[in-house]
């Protein structure tokens, strides 16, 4: 029984005195059930802000970019920010499932399906915004190498921009393949519950005829570890390339090379923060409150502490090595004396205040454990991550080489709106997906039952066995 | 078993201390040798075109080289326990339950940390004290308007880069670790005594605090003590670059000296599982140094900005390209050799790759200090083996002398049983 055993220090996973049963019932619950009222008031004010957004789409592409905030200097803004938000965002589902799965991570398992889903929920947030950016949606396909008979043109591999289409298309596709392997044992348990033949169609597609033999089993698992290895560096890749994206090409000749670990880490600070956001709510509309306890409130609190830790070093090491480098450009960039004083001084506080100050409240035990303060804490690093983007675009373009070309930077409505469209859309989808799809993956979650849920807890106390 | 342990530590140290007296004696006597063979080099090229002025700096330069060699090895060691010492901060941050059975170890590797930390300070302050010219930023004339050596760069950096301030961060870093490894291993050995779950959190606590002091402290070390050894070049991502590449050593030592302390049947319950997630370690951390190297690389070489590739160029040229060879040892093989799940349970396999690694580690310092410290005047000879076996005799002899200390099983923690019949879930 050595694979049950579990130090008794370590806090229960599954809370109440569930059997195996009760798990596939509270999973299955949300889909056999009729939506609530807040479902609802929900699901159609996200569906109002998505039609606004496209609204505002339609005026961009119909119109042209020049409906943006965009200036000549300032040529790159609200755009790149939210792309990289969003990405940001969506690192955090393949790395609760690729790396906590690598480090054999039992808490994952009540949340890897969700933080999934918003990963990839938030990357198609992001795709949108490169295509919009183009004017010419249409012709999107020319950022592919695709030989110049086709009527586009060979694009330049020295762009880091080009890296980002591989790289983001690649994470995109593994991590869309990843969940939807994990999905498949639990569609199967939902095929063999429901009653309507129609649905019972569309989950035996979905199922792929799994059986739950040992060789499915097998299979199962090796995929898995394959997928999670594969994933892991594509995590990194992806957010490196974004930050090469601003090492190379924001400001000519400026770069800092802490940039690439820097955004990794960045991004899963915020990922993380946007998983508590979404967590908080499904916890209690979904009633999950046995299998997302505050442990794992706790452990997610956690990770966000020190990728908050390793993301304010590096903040650190810009300030510092900033004026170690004794270039007069630095106090222009986006860290420096002249940022913090700048024209743009609210959008730097904005940025130490969320992401340095705030998070810093979760040293605190009672803090990190408490579901209201992380969700709390969550939005404020929401925003913070967004203003660092913000911050590294917008400050380090508005004052450039040339001091005649200073300028500042307001969004117009058309840049909000679209923002405010991408977070309907995000939550559009994330609502569906809440209730059609097995929230929680309870086929896997269902294998550390008897090392970590309450019941067995209990039962391993009362007998004294290991 | 103990005894056994002092002896065979006894016969390290016996071993390496020919060595270290033969190179001691080398490194005093005769370090005019050094000097002439490479001034005589030195005549032969470039004398006639360049200024006397210049030829002073050259004559330090070679005049460093044993004490690059032999800094390069003292940090090479210090690095590898601070590394352990992370390492095992993590550990007990992370609650993690695997890993228990070889913490011992990473306490008895993190020992080192006050020793090599001396030499280094020592090396330091010498060079503070002008009796060597390591750093090319501590000469006064530098920061002097009047003078012709005047370097408007360096005057400007004085503020962080002083010889006072800076011999007190190193303080500060060598006796921060040495205060939280010296916590860390009384508390571990306290709780093999009491078994509270109390001394077990606090475990955790100061594992959290070492982490966090060492987040900041690593980080001013790496330009501290490597990156100004080129006062003009600067990488915001150096100090993560220079933590890669100890980190790396640190797990692999921490392998090695397990599968050696497993072959002479001092550490019964270290098992194929526990080899197995060490070499995980081993392959994650050696990825995790290439990307960093990769990163670095590759910002600089896109901007391609003078200042910046100056150092490059320098390791590339003069340097026959090490900065790129070494990522055979530190990343082609490790990648081809450690990512079967098969061979990271064979203990032959991972001794292998990881003298490998810890050889590819070596270049890396080597890379790292002597291009700035010794410019052309550079060698592998006996000044740089002398000093690693001669640290490396004083590593071996402190770690085993720790080992032979302790208690190899922490019986006392909470996570040891836990930790004993860990099964790695293929």
């Amino acid at each position: 029984m050595s694979g049950h055993y579990e130090s008794p220090i370590r806090e229960p996973l599954i809370l109440g005195n569930k059997t195996y049963h009760d798990i596939t019932q509270d999973v299955a619950r949300p889909i056999e059930s009729k939506a609530g009222k807040l479902w609802w008031i929900t699901f159609g004010t996200a569906l109002m802000a998505l039609v606004w957004g496209m609204g505002c789409i339609l005026y961009t592409i119909g119109t042209g970019i020049g409906v943006w905030g965009l200036n000549r200097t300032v040529n790159w803004a609200w755009d790149i920010t939210n792309f990289v938000w969003w990405v940001g965002i969506g690192h955090a589902g393949t790395l609760i499932s690729a790396v906590l799965l690598l480090f054999r991570q039992k808490w994952r398992l009540s949340i890897n399906r969700s933080a999934e889903a918003m990963t990839i929920f938030a990357v198609v947030q992001a795709g949108l915004f490169p295509i919009i950016h183009m004017g010419r949606p249409w012709d999107a396909y020319w950022v592919l190498p695709i030989p110049n008979q086709f009527g586009t043109l060979w694009p330049n591999f020295n762009s880091p921009l080009l890296w980002d289409v591989f790289a983001i298309s690649t994470y995109f596709s593994v991590s869309t393949v990843f969940w939807f392997m994990g999905l498949i044992p639990d569609f199967a348990m939902i095929r063999d519950r429901v009653t309507k033949p129609i649905q019972k169609k569309i989950y035996s597609i979905l199922s792929f005829g799994w059986g739950g033999k040992a060789k499915h089993w097998q299979r199962f698992e090796e995929l898995s570890l394959v997928l999670a290895g594969l994933c892991t560096p594509l995590v990194f890749s992806v957010h490196t390339i974004v930050s090469f994206d601003f090492a190379t090409s924001v400001i000519k000749g400026w770069h800092s090379t802490v940039f690439p670990p820097y955004f990794v880490a960045g991004a899963i600070f915020s990922g993380f923060a946007m998983v508590q956001t979404l967590l908080g709510v499904a916890r209690k509309v979904l009633h999950l409150e046995d299998y997302i306890t505050q442990k794992h409130i706790e452990y997610m609190n956690i990770v966000i502490v020190v990728t908050g830790g390793m993301v304010a070093v590096a903040y650190i090491t810009e300030f510092i090595l900033a004026w170690y480098s004794g270039s007069p450009f630095e106090d222009f960039t986006y860290f420096s004396p002249g940022a913090a004083t700048g024209p743009f001084w609210w959008a730097f506080w904005a940025l130490i205040i969320c992401n340095v100050l705030l998070p810093q409240a979760l040293w605190f035990k009672c803090v990190r454990r408490s579901f209201f303060w992380s969700y709390v804490i969550s939005i404020f690093i929401n925003i913070g991550m967004w203003f660092e983007r913000f911050d590294i675009i917008v400050l380090n373009l508005s004052h450039d080489y040339l001091p005649s070309t200073w300028t500042g930077f307001l969004p117009s409505f058309v840049d909000i709106g679209i923002f405010i469209g991408t977070n309907g859309f995000f939550f559009v989808l994330y609502l569906l997906y809440a209730r059609t799809f097995p929230v929680i993956a309870q086929a896997e979650l269902k294998t550390i039952m008897k090392s970590s849920s309450e019941k067995y807890k209990k039962m391993r106390d009362e007998q004294g066995n290991h | 078993m103990i005894i056994g342990i002092i002896i065979m530590a006894f016969g390290f140290y016996q071993g390496f201390s020919m060595n270290k007296e033969k190179i001691l004696d080398f490194v005093q006597t005769h370090p005019e040798r050094f000097d002439n063979e490479s001034i005589e080099n030195f005549n032969k090229k470039e004398l006639k075109t360049l200024e006397a002025e210049h030829i002073h700096h050259l004559l330090e330069q070679t005049h460093n080289r044993p004490w690059s060699a032999l800094y390069m090895a003292a940090f090479y060691f210090t690095g590898i326990s601070l590394g352990a010492l992370f390492f095992l901060g993590i550990q007990h941050a992370a609650q993690s339950g695997w890993s228990i059975v070889v913490s011992r170890i990473m306490e008895g590797i993190a020992s080192f940390i006050p020793y090599g930390g001396a030499l280094i300070l020592l090396i330091l302050i010498f060079n503070g004290m002008g009796v060597v010219h390591m750093f090319h930023w501590m000469d006064p004339s530098l920061s002097d308007p009047e003078s012709s050596n005047y370097d408007e760069l360096i005057a400007n950096k004085r503020p962080f880069l002083n010889i006072p301030f800076y011999i007190l961060r190193s303080i500060i870093y060598i006796a921060g670790w040495t205060f939280f490894m010296c916590w860390l291993k009384r508390l571990s050995k306290k709780l093999d005594k009491t078994l509270s779950l109390k001394d077990h959190n606090k475990l955790h606590d100061v594992s959290v605090v070492f982490i966090s002091f060492f987040g900041v402290s690593s980080m001013i070390m790496g330009w501290d003590w490597i990156m100004s050894l080129d006062p003009h070049w600067l990488s915001t991502l150096f100090g993560w670059y220079v933590l890669g590449s100890y980190w790396v050593s640190g797990i692999t030592v921490i392998t090695l000296v397990a599968l050696y302390l497993k072959s002479r049947g001092y550490l019964p319950f270290f098992n194929d599982n526990h080899l197995h997630d060490l070499a995980k370690y081993m392959f994650a951390t050696s990825l995790l140094w290439t990307y960093l190297w990769f990163a670095q690389f590759l910002l600089y070489w896109y901007g391609n900005i003078p200042e910046e590739v100056a150092y490059f160029m320098h390791r590339a040229g003069q340097y026959n390209y090490i900065h790129f060879l070494m990522l055979i040892p530190n990343f082609l093989l490790p990648l081809l050799g450690l990512i079967s799940s098969s061979a990271k349970r064979k203990p032959k396999i991972i001794i292998t790759f990881g003298c490998i690694i810890l050889i590819g580690h070596i270049i890396d310092m080597y890379n790292m200090i002597m291009p700035g410290s010794v410019g052309g005047f550079y060698g592998f000879g006996a000044a740089e083996i002398g000093s690693l076996f001669f640290v490396s005799g004083g590593f071996l002899f402190i770690v085993f002398r720790a080992l032979s200390q302790m208690e190899l099983a922490p019986r006392g923690n909470q996570l040891f049983h836990e930790s004993e019949v860990y099964e790695y879930p293929f």
